[in-house]
């Protein structure tokens, strides 16, 4: 398995040229670990590992918004709805650990506990679909890392209002009639 | 950053709601990034410091955190708020809290805005 990928910055080059030689490498990396974590086929509370790098990635990525236009927001959010979905499931196997320590034998006590377990593991059914269909379909990791390695700017000079939409995001009511 | 974080500990010394703690937890854990993200620009090693420092913060608000999600899924789990269960983890979350304000107040009276800008030549 691979470990999570520890950016090496060059302070004798800008800011942009390290964003762009360190950020596709930190995507491509983070995509091949959650692959390989998820094919051992985790649990949900295994699913925290997950998480994790999810986190990072998108924490370390947001540190370079200014180098970045429009379309890093676009790639950003897919990974916030990752890390939501990760989050549900984390909060479920946390609970039921939780209460596994704290809870005296009971009937109560098991039916909270497979309630919360069920629910665990409806939602990393809901993050494993995510995953395969969407955040990790094909061309999506070629989407994140040639954005990232072509599009970084120097800040102060990345596009960031003018964003020109896509032909799938275009207007499709016609602009008001003139006067 | 460290300004957000100033900003969310003061708000949990005021009011340590759910929304709050969790808010904090989120500025901490941002600025941790930044600081094992950019650690090889720092100047020695007094980034390690401050990740210690806010490692223990973490702790003590991912305790409360963790009565607040256990509170929420029980609430969904049809259990009353007036359950023994639930009034247990209320009077431990209570306790936490206190322990949450005890490390704030440690912070904050050891300056450590201050020292840390200076340390990190910010």
């Amino acid at each position: 398995m691979k470990k999570p990928h520890r950016p090496k910055w060059d302070a004798r080059t800008s800011v942009a040229q390290n964003a762009r030689r360190e950020l596709p490498r930190l995507v491509s990396v983070y995509f091949a670990h959650v692959r390989d974590l998820l094919a051992a086929n985790p649990s949900p509370a295994e699913l925290h590992a997950v998480r994790l790098a999810t986190k990072r990635l998108r924490y370390t990525i947001e540190l370079f918004r200014a180098c970045y236009g429009p379309g890093l927001e676009d790639r950003l959010a897919t990974l916030r709805h990752i890390q939501q979905l990760l989050g549900e499931v984390n909060d479920g196997a946390c609970c039921e650990a939780f209460l596994a320590r704290t809870m005296r034998p009971s009937a109560m006590r098991i039916r909270l506990l497979d309630f919360l377990a069920k629910a665990a593991e409806e939602r990393a059914e809901v993050f494993r679909q995510a995953w395969a269909g969407e955040f990790d379909s094909a061309g999506q990791e070629l989407w994140w890392t040639q954005y990232l390695a072509r599009q970084a700017r120097e800040p102060g000079r990345a596009i960031r209002s003018s964003r020109r939409p896509t032909p799938d995001r275009r207007r499709k009511t016609p602009p008001p009639a003139q006067v | 950053m460290l300004r957000r974080m100033a900003f969310q500990l003061n708000r949990v010394s005021r009011r340590a709601d759910a929304g709050s703690v969790h808010d904090l937890r989120v500025s901490v854990r941002r600025l941790s990034r930044c600081l094992r993200t950019f650690a090889s620009l720092y100047r020695g090693n007094y980034w390690k410091k401050i990740r210690v420092e806010l490692h223990r913060l973490m702790e003590a608000a991912g305790a409360v955190r963790d009565r607040d999600i256990a509170l929420e899924l029980l609430a969904q789990a049809g259990v009353r708020k007036s359950a023994p269960l639930m009034k247990r983890i209320d009077a431990d979350r209570r306790r936490l809290v206190r322990e949450l304000s005890l490390e704030i107040h440690r912070l904050k009276g050891a300056d450590y805005s201050r020292k840390w800008r200076n340390r990190l030549e910010l």
